[in-house]
């Protein structure tokens, strides 16, 4: 009976949204800090070819093992941290100011504008995330600018839906309507009053985005649709350890922990923000 | 009931044809001739013109766009670029496999993930609850082919309980049929139920607060009925419609599953015609695949009227 009742644990006064972010955090400090200095911490060329060495084991001086063509998996999964980071970053970047602005804007309109935007997004939101991915990097070609791209067009519309719910909301209320009366322009009233209320929202669905645009970019990178080669991408190495599985799999393995350990920091800080921000979800 | 299944069903054409205009150009804006990407650099202008001419290409853009619509009305496709086989026959040849992996994957996505919120929020905050987040934590991380990638290596390589290369099996041989599918959806619903079991957690503890619920405990009614019986089917209207709109995510994951499992299906149809540079099949893809979306959201709204009887329009 008590389980249905009693409203809060002891556990529960731990705070658990501050644990996650600060175990978030200081992942994600370690995953940022391995991925900009890699030039000093790989312990190898990460392009470096040698038939010599050839799927050698784990050993001092290969830390995690070479892969088919000689070259470090340590070194390689050091640079391919920079690419699945910066790609990340980027993208998330690029869909939250787009898609805060024109969901604000859109909203805040209202009308027959906000009806076309919000149609086109429906429509944006009717193809499968993944598959709208694959596509638009197909059609704008391999690189990784038009990488950052398609992820962000993937990741538009939660931004802009979250902006112009919000935006919608805001507007009815009374202190906007007072700077109306006092003359305010659109601009100022969108920028001062609307954007700091709806800013908590955003930042909390950009950190959650973020995981997501680590797992678009490395879905990508497995099919082969990632930051074209040499350059060595997390996806990209679990796909050539992929093609080696039965016989070395520790290739596969070791860029597939990589992947799991900056989305599990990306998703405690996410999760923990959501958690302290939101004080029912812990009650 | 039948007028309301109407209606719905109304509200699906400006959704199509407003899909079908996107597939149509999106295939169209790709830069470069496609005669030149399948004929290759060295052919000559008479092949280009007999390849245009062929498919269509020549014609001004509206005309082709006529000609795209009044086929698609007849159910047709369109005809592959490289292999001249029709469209909707390989889209209808490989569906049912994309089709039966995912409904296996919500299944069992469903039918770990509510247990498991509602064990979590009967728990709520106590260590029961800790366990299932770290854990619910863990399935939100592992995009789905790492995950694939690890199952096929543990299960399949390993201990060898299932086949390694886990290729669609006819239909005659339930057994094969049901080991090669058993992996690739344990893949898809594993990463599902994380999700449904923090909607089902978040939803759970709603519900118990409601006076209902409460009514129901000061009458004497025994706490786990209340939960699994009372509580749940208001919790389960969550979970449908989270179900619907996970399901996009699903078809993403589909495909990275089928790639991994080397499953024939949609997914793995898209990745050959973006090798082979087919549009015309790519056209047809966007299209089977924006038309399975919406018609399963169109799907989750009347699955409402069924689990709720008190939503109307």
């Amino acid at each position: 009976m008590s389980a249905v009742v009693t409203p809060r644990h002891r556990v529960a006064r731990l705070a658990p949204g501050r644990i996650a972010i600060v175990a978030g955090v200081a992942i994600m400090a370690v995953v940022i800090f391995a991925a900009v200095f890699a030039p000093i911490i790989a312990p190898h060329d990460p392009y470096a070819q040698s038939m010599l060495a050839r799927f050698r084991p784990v050993s001092a001086e290969y830390w995690l093992g070479t892969d088919q063509f000689g070259r470090d998996t340590f070194s390689r999964i050091l640079y391919g941290l920079q690419i699945t980071l910066w790609t990340a970053f980027a993208s998330t970047a690029l869909a939250m100011v787009c898609g805060t602005a024109i969901g604000i804007l859109s909203g805040y309109h209202g009308g027959r504008v906000d009806r076309w935007v919000s149609a086109a997004n429906d429509l944006l939101m009717s193809f499968p995330q993944m598959v709208a991915g694959i596509i638009i990097v197909a059609l704008l070609g391999p690189g990784i600018t038009n990488l950052i791209i398609a992820i962000a067009i993937t990741a538009f519309p939660a931004f802009y839906r979250m902006a112009r719910s919000a935006a919608l909301a805001l507007r009815e209320r009374d202190y906007i309507d007072a700077c109306r009366v006092l003359g305010y322009s659109d601009i100022r009233i969108i920028v001062r009053h609307l954007l700091p209320e709806t800013l908590d929202d955003i930042i909390i669905v950009a950190t959650l985005w973020l995981a997501t645009a680590v797992r678009t970019e490395s879905s990508l990178a497995f099919i082969g649709l990632g930051a074209p080669p040499p350059a060595a991408t997390l996806g990209g190495l679990v796909r050539d350890g992929f093609d080696n599985l039965l016989d070395y799999p520790g290739l596969a393995i070791w860029p597939s922990l990589a992947i799991l350990i900056v989305m599990i920091g990306l998703n405690l800080v996410g999760d923990g923000l959501r958690d302290a921000n939101d004080p029912r979800a812990t009650a | 009931m039948l007028r309301f299944v109407g209606q719905r069903l109304l509200t699906l054409i400006p959704t199509l044809f407003a899909v079908l205009t996107l597939a149509f150009v999106l295939v169209r804006i790709v830069p470069g001739d496609p005669a030149l990407i399948i004929l290759g650099d060295q052919a000559t202008p008479e092949a280009i013109a007999k390849f245009h001419e062929q498919t269509g290409l020549s014609k001004p853009i509206w005309q082709q766009y006529l000609a795209f619509l009044t086929q698609l009305i007849q159910g047709d496709l369109g005809v592959s670029m490289i292999s001249n086989r029709p469209v909707l026959t390989s889209v209808l040849e490989v569906l049912p496999y994309t089709l039966e992996l995912s409904l296996a994957g919500v299944f069992v996505g469903v039918a770990l993930g509510v247990p498991l919120g509602v064990v979590a929020a009967r728990s709520n905050g106590g260590w029961v609850d800790w366990f299932v987040r770290i854990f619910t934590l863990g399935g939100l991380s592992f995009p789905a082919f790492v995950s694939a990638v690890l199952m096929l290596l543990v299960f399949s390589v390993m201990l060898g309980w299932f086949p390694v290369i886990a290729s669609g099996k006819p239909i005659t041989d339930p057994w094969g049929r049901f080991m090669s599918l058993a992996l690739p959806a344990t893949n898809l619903g594993f990463v599902m139920m994380a999700y449904v079991a923090r909607v089902t957690r978040g939803g759970m503890m709603n519900v118990l607060r409601s006076d209902y619920i409460r009514t129901a405990r000061a009458k004497g009614v025994p706490a786990s009925r209340i939960v699994w019986k009372h509580a749940l089917r208001n919790v389960l209207l969550a979970v449908v419609t989270f179900t619907g709109l996970y399901f996009s995510v699903l078809i993403g994951n589909s495909v990275l599953t089928e790639i991994v499992f080397n499953r024939p299906g949609l997914g793995k149809l898209v990745i050959g015609a973006l090798e082979r540079r087919d549009y015309t099949l790519l056209q047809g893809l966007v299209v089977a695949y924006a038309v399975l979306v919406v018609v399963v959201n169109a799907l989750t709204d009347l699955c409402y009227r069924f689990v709720d009887p008190r939503v109307k329009a």
